[in-house]
């Protein structure tokens, strides 16, 4: 119980910082949002040829999935956190306000209608005097289902690099950290469960005229946003005299400890950082081309086959070669060297498995392989890689299954599936009595860990200077030890990077 | 007061006349009666008079102004509008229904004030009692006096009335009529009522203009009307009230024969 308090109290540590965010994104979509969708479903009741297209294209906005319409406006705007977080939640905030607004005045009853143009209103004065009063209890719930929609989807914004309480549950998730996971829901809700019901105040206080009740929603209101923005504003103001270096991370554990391990590295030499993890893979890497991240760690073989766009195999040292030349000569971006282990993928069986089918290489499974199931991560299954392994050892499974990464151990623990493709570092592999298939024909890539740092940062000699013990320091024994200190024993990601730290010097 | 010159009303193709080639002189304070069946015209006539709907020939003209020359706007706070569906704004408090008019005419504040508590004494609803609620708190009969009141409220001497009786119970109705009469007596109002109802007509029309398929059939006092013989459509609608009567006649005799 101890633990699980300490636990708590650290997750708790980072909530100014992530509610902060959220609310900054969420507020600003949805006020966004009101601002442009209220006169626009004006205009449609004003003139019906508009709503059609109107309604329809906030449809086709609703209808994308929340990640995914994030995730586009990554390449769209050429840029990432905040900005394409605020324009997908913006068109994600507009479908519920445009078609309650337009349903709420063009059911107002014909005869008030009739009645107001009679008594000598212009339409002007019919739309203030009338038919808005009379929509606004739907047009308000319009603007209440989109608020709990936005702050819901804002947890999405994470991936494009926006701060926000996904935060929590990305990493809780990746890491199986399941208080992060719930501090982050349960933050996410009462936040949600706030705005709504302080929307609904003020409506009853318009409606009611209680200019009680309108202060208390306005005081409510005023309370979370400054309670929820100060320390993020306060954090602003306090950071502006040094130059902020910006640590990217993807979503899994071995990335949750090198970020804070560079962090460690790069305050201790001064610097002022800021990290964004949690972040989709090639939205990490555009970001690093543009300069918005400063570094990270990539893998050799993401590089070669998802960006270099390569399908054929080289060795470990060509394959580093060529891929810090065309990083360096296409986007200016610095490779500052290898790491030291490789995260390939592999795969992996239970070593009762492999003992009973006499299992040793990736190429002892293809005759058994219609008769077994492989999991793995979503991307696997359509990656390069998996075409060369399953080609150039003739592989026919039963079925391929798809999921997180970090179920796979518990869904062949429980026999689900036979062969995992396992990460090479992963301390789960031994924890969970796996054995890796050797790949004698080398069809799998390298999977080098390397450093990266973008065109801006590779012209800072002392962020270089800082960084560089990193470079050929960790092994791959030792990676895997982090990695379990984290996966296995639960450890904060931060101690694990404390022990890499203290076993770089030497 | 208000002249109707040749006016016509067609929708779409020429062939669907709402309203054909209408001649109408209404004096100042008198009421007309526009009597008639649903679809006839009559609602789309009155509805020109205030511009709501533009006749598509001939003239129309109020206190000798040609409304065409008048904006709509202005020319409909100068005229009084109460129908059946009432129309009041279920939002507005009894005193903010009333003060519309007044309020778009940029009245003072105190002088709307005095002005709601008047008409709501005029139209028989206590002030204080009723100026703060809602609509939705009141009877259909209350509802239609606030409908009234409000039509009266800047002042106007001239009223458009469509069917506004026609939702109430026949004894709130038969109260409200009374009433009504007696008011716009007192006040000298000139009104154009639209009704389908003959003994509404009869009994609270200076004349009646019976149309039938958006033509004028006969107008005259309702005395002309029941002793009108020479046509076949006003003598057949004559004959409902004239059987009613006669009904009427013998139940109170025998009743009487009962008696004796």
């Amino acid at each position: 119980m101890p633990a699980m308090s300490e636990n708590l109290m650290r997750q708790l540590q980072l909530l100014p910082d992530y509610l902060g965010s959220h609310l900054l994104i969420t507020i600003s979509a949805l006020s966004l949002g009101i601002i442009v969708c209220l006169p626009t479903a004006i205009a449609v009741t004003r003139i019906k040829k508009l709503r059609w297209p109107v309604l329809s294209f906030a449809s086709v906005m609703q209808t994308i999935p929340g990640i995914a319409l994030l995730a586009l406006m990554v390449p769209l705007l050429g840029q990432i956190g905040f900005v394409p977080a605020l324009v997908a939640l913006f068109l994600y905030s507009m479908l519920p306000i445009l078609r309650n607004t337009v349903t709420g005045i063009s059911e107002v009853d014909p005869s008030l209608i009739e009645a107001a143009r009679g008594l000598g209103m212009t339409s002007n004065q019919m739309l203030w005097k009338v038919e808005l009063p009379v929509a606004l209890p739907i047009i308000i719930a319009g603007i209440r289902t989109s608020t709990v929609w936005v702050v819901g989807t804002a947890t999405l914004s994470t991936a494009v690099g926006a701060k926000s309480l996904g935060n929590y549950i990305f990493s809780g998730l990746h890491i199986q950290n399941h208080t992060s996971v719930l501090v982050g829901c349960i933050a996410a809700a009462l936040l949600a469960m706030i705005l709504d019901s302080l929307i609904r105040l003020s409506e009853i206080a318009v409606t009611q005229r209680n200019a009680f009740k309108g202060g208390l929603a306005a005081l409510g209101l005023i309370i979370v946003l400054f309670g929820g923005l100060s320390s993020y504003a306060f954090k602003f103001d306090s950071s502006e005299s040094r130059p902020i270096i910006s640590i990217g991370a993807k979503t899994f554990t071995e990335q949750y400890i090198l970020s804070d391990l560079m962090a460690t590295m790069l305050k201790d030499a001064g610097f002022n950082i800021d990290t964004r993890s949690s972040m989709g893979s090639t939205i990490l890497f555009d970001a690093l081309k543009n300069g918005e991240v400063d570094c990270y760690i990539d893998y050799s073989g993401t590089i070669w086959a998802n960006h270099m766009k390569r399908s054929d195999t080289k060795s470990a040292d060509i394959v580093l070669q060529e891929m810090t030349d065309w990083l360096k000569e296409k986007h200016g971006v610095l490779c500052l060297g290898a790491i030291g282990f490789e995260n390939t993928y592999a795969l992996a069986v239970k070593k009762g498995l492999a003992k009973s089918l006499e299992l040793e290489s990736i190429a002892d499974l293809s005759k058994h392989s219609p008769n077994l199931l492989i999991g793995s991560d979503y991307e696997f299954f359509s990656r390069p890689e998996w075409f060369a392994i399953r080609d150039n050892y003739n592989l026919n499974f039963d079925e391929t299954v798809s999921m997180d990464h970090a179920l796979m151990y518990a869904a062949i623990d429980a026999n689900r599936i036979d062969v995992v493709t396992a990460y090479s570092t992963d301390g789960r592999i031994a924890a969970h009595d796996l054995v890796i298939l050797r790949d004698p024909k080398q069809a799998l890539p390298p999977y080098d860990a390397v450093l990266l740092l973008s065109p801006q940062a590779a012209e800072n000699k002392n962020l270089i200077k800082a960084l560089m013990p990193i470079i050929g320091s960790i092994n791959n024994q030792l990676m895997q030890q982090a990695n379990m200190m984290v996966d296995i024993d639960k450890e904060p990601t931060q101690k694990a990077a404390n022990y890499l730290a203290e076993n770089i010097i030497e | 007061m208000i002249e109707l010159q040749k006016v016509t009303k067609s929708y779409g193709s020429s062939h669907s006349e709402a309203v054909k080639d209408i001649s109408l002189k209404v004096a100042e304070g008198e009421l007309l009666a526009l009597l008639g069946e649903s679809g006839c015209g009559k609602t789309t006539t009155l509805k020109m008079i205030n511009r709501l709907i533009e006749p598509t020939s001939g003239t129309i003209s109020v206190k000798g102004k040609d409304i065409t020359s008048l904006d709509p706007v202005t020319l409909r706070r100068q005229i009084g509008y109460v129908f059946q569906g009432i129309g009041l704004f279920p939002h507005m408090t009894i005193a903010e229904n009333i003060s519309i008019v007044p309020e778009l005419l940029n009245w003072e504040k105190d002088k709307i004030r005095e002005r709601t508590a008047e008409l709501l004494a005029l139209v028989g609803l206590e002030a204080s009692q009723y100026k703060n609620r809602k609509p939705a708190e009141l009877s259909g009969g209350q509802k239609q006096r606030v409908g009234v009141a409000r039509a009266l409220a800047a002042g106007s001497k001239i009223m458009l009335m469509d069917e506004p009786f026609g939702a109430l119970d026949p004894i709130t109705r038969n109260e409200l009529q009374q009433e009504f009469s007696k008011l716009r007596q007192e006040l000298k109002l000139t009104v154009v009522l639209v009704t389908h109802d003959i003994m509404e007509a009869l009994l609270l029309a200076d004349r009646i203009a019976v149309m039938q398929k958006g033509r004028l059939v006969a107008v005259g006092t309702p005395h002309e009307m029941m002793s009108l013989k020479d046509d076949p459509y006003v003598s057949s609608l004559m004959q409902t009230p004239r059987s009613q009567f006669e009904k009427l006649d013998q139940l109170l005799d025998r009743k009487d024969a009962g008696h004796e």
